[in-house]
């Protein structure tokens, strides 16, 4: 190795320290609960199974067209005016059909309409902040309280998205150090870890990283891409592509598929039926009627696979005569590979690319990737213990907070069950964040061995008792949904707890034994905690 | 050993995160100005979205492991200001 190439390896290998002690801590959060909600979807059917969300492709022939009319009468009549033009989703949730209308001016709220699916009446009316419609439906909080965590850190608006945005870019740049530094050779990928403790966390956290690198590069672009469009990147391109005229870039994205001069106003219904048809075995995922009621009405009927999140498919239907008119490409009217791209890049993210498969496979990678950050922090705590025994301290408080995340898991879904009502995200809130202080401060203060022992044994309690809350909640248990055909797969998730808490439970078990079979030996001078680490002194 | 120097380090770390963050807006912001549109008419958009977080990272190691730092600096310096003319010009025209 030439002299340059040593001395870039050496600032890339500080950098990539220092830059995993600073991020790894929040990142360890966004992944743990990233890992939760590539299975959310089920998880928040877990939460409502005594209230299924209904099929719209199932809904009595007429039902959509009567609950369009009945919420355009009802907000027509609450805000006392006329209704106007305006973009319509409708989807479906735990026990109501939804609608949000979007407000002419307000790109910040929108009016929400939840329809009883049984009787057609109006279940509640409000106008809302996306943020706000999050919180305020306890049953749903539980997903929804995951999902706002990995999205933002809680945190609301563009300044959440900015954080997870850097978290994402930090990931991607030690992704980029870490592969400079400990080039994946043959050797390394299968070289197993030494028996010296801090070696051994040296050695595992080389060997893991190198073989979660391509999932870590997907993950870390991909939530680059989420977050930093939102937040920045999208009003930017506007100004500079479109010179600000944000119409001008809504009417690309949805595309001119020539919509017949008229007045009149289609019914939606047969719509869903053709779509049936065109679609075989597939799910209707949601509807969108644009413009509905204006001059270029038309209707957008998404069809799915459920899981297989590159089988969606939209169709796109006349909203004056409800004519089939095309399919409609990912962006704008016509397929493109920047259509294709963007097809790819939310299920490279999410894990649904091919199924409960891929799925599996990303939590477990999510997982993974904190148990990469985790042997971090362990290793730094050890390599402090004499050096500055203040920095082990805070070392062992993060490792004892990455340790205690099943425990944050398990408080915030007991907080979600026993604080069903208006004040449940406070509730998860402080949950949440409370048993992570409080893991974090037991990792200070306790051994490593007993702290780890501890906080594996309290994850897997939390864990073992989340199908109780379950059922404290909705009412079902995991064998009495077995019977139930819409809620049968939420039953999966209760052995996934279960599951969860097993393997805890035998960590917790098994780490004594573990622990007397690695040397507790000091380094001799100059040898290496990882193999490959370049001097930094 | 100099007790300044992780600190130093550490400023030096943050100071090319934050340039480099620039750099990777304006040279996004321009690529909207020369891609090609595509049949949806919106490609070049997505491109740049999606080339932002890759252009960061890459222009942060190219200047972090830099050798000859003054150099690298002109260059991206220079790659920053080529790539600013393009978006400006879209509002002069």
């Amino acid at each position: 190795m030439s002299r340059r190439q040593s001395g870039r390896r050496k600032v890339f290998y500080l950098f990539h320290r220092s830059a995993g002690i600073a991020s790894a801590f929040l990142g360890v959060i966004v992944f743990f609960t990233g890992a939760l909600v590539v299975f959310g979807h089920d998880l928040d059917g877990w939460a409502s199974r005594d209230r299924p969300a209904p099929s719209i492709a199932d809904l009595p022939p007429g039902f959509i067209d009567r609950a369009v009319v009945t919420a355009q009468d009802a907000l027509a009549a609450k805000y006392e005016g006329d209704f106007g033009t305006r973009d319509i989703r409708v989807g479906s949730a735990p026990g109501a059909l939804t609608l949000s209308f979007s407000i002419p001016d307000d790109d910040k709220r929108a009016d929400y309409v939840d329809i009883d699916p049984a009787t057609g009446a109006i279940l509640r009316a409000e106008r809302f902040t996306f943020s706000d419609r999050v919180k305020s439906e306890p049953r749903s909080s539980l997903e929804r309280f995951f999902v706002q965590l990995h999205v933002r850190l809680l945190v609301d608006g563009k300044l959440g998205l900015l954080l997870t945005g850097v978290i994402a870019i930090l990931l991607l740049l030690l992704v980029g150090t870490g592969l400079y530094v400990h080039w994946p050779r043959r050797g390394n990928l299968v070289r197993p870890p030494r028996k010296s403790m801090r070696q051994w966390l040296g050695d595992m956290h080389t060997l893991i990283g190198a073989w979660s690198m391509p999932f870590t590069f997907i993950l870390s672009v991909t939530g680059a891409f989420f977050s930093f469009a939102g937040a920045i990147l999208i009003p930017v391109m506007i100004v500079v592509a479109f010179g600000g005229d944000q119409e001008q870039m809504m009417a690309i994205v949805k595309g001119d598929y020539g919509v017949s001069e008229s007045e009149a106003v289609a019914v939606v219904q047969p719509m869903i039926d053709d779509a049936r048809q065109r679609a075989p075995g597939t799910s209707i995922g949601r509807l969108q009627l644009n413009e509905w009621g204006g001059k270029e009405a038309h209707v957008v009927v998404s069809v799915f696979v459920p899981g297989y999140a590159l089988s969606n498919r939209g169709l796109v239907y006349d909203g004056h005569n409800g004519s089939f008119l095309a399919e409609k490409a990912v962006l704008g009217a016509k397929p493109s590979v920047g259509g294709e791209v963007l097809r790819w890049i939310g299920p490279l993210h999410f894990g649904n690319l091919f199924g409960f498969a891929t799925q599996l496979v990303w939590m477990l990678l999510g997982l993974l990737t904190c148990v990469l950050a985790g042997l971090g922090f362990g290793l730094w705590a050890i390599r402090n213990t004499e050096r500055s025994p203040k920095g082990a301290r805070v070392a062992r408080a993060l490792l004892g907070g990455c340790a205690g995340l099943p425990v944050a898991a398990g408080a915030t879904i007991a907080a979600w069950g026993f604080a069903q009502g208006p004040r449940v995200w406070t509730a998860m809130t402080l949950a949440f964040f409370g048993s992570l202080v409080a893991t974090m401060i037991g990792g200070a203060l306790l051994p490593l061995g007993r702290c780890l022992r501890l906080l594996f044994g309290l994850g897997a309690a939390g864990l073992a008792i989340a199908p109780l809350i379950g059922f404290m909640v909705t009412g079902i248990g995991p064998f009495a949904a077995l019977k139930l055909p819409e809620a049968s797969h939420t039953a999966y998730v209760d052995l996934g707890f279960l599951l969860s808490a097993l393997l805890l439970g035998l960590a917790a078990a098994r780490l004594p034994g573990f622990e007397e079979s690695l040397e507790q030996t000091t380094l001799a001078p100059g040898e290496p905690e990882l193999l490959d680490e370049p001097a930094t002194t | 050993m100099n007790s300044k120097a992780p600190r130093r380090r550490w400023l030096r770390e943050v100071l090319i995160l934050l340039a480099t963050f620039v750099v990777a807006l304006i040279v996004s912001a321009s690529m909207t100005t020369f891609l090609p549109e595509g049949p949806a008419r919106i490609d070049h958009v997505i491109f740049a979205v999606v080339a932002f977080p890759l252009v960061w990272a890459l222009a942060f190691m190219l200047l972090l492991g830099a050798q000859r730092r003054r150099r690298a600096w002109i260059m991206t310096g220079a790659i920053t200001v080529a790539a600013l003319v393009p978006v400006i010009g879209r509002f002069v025209s």
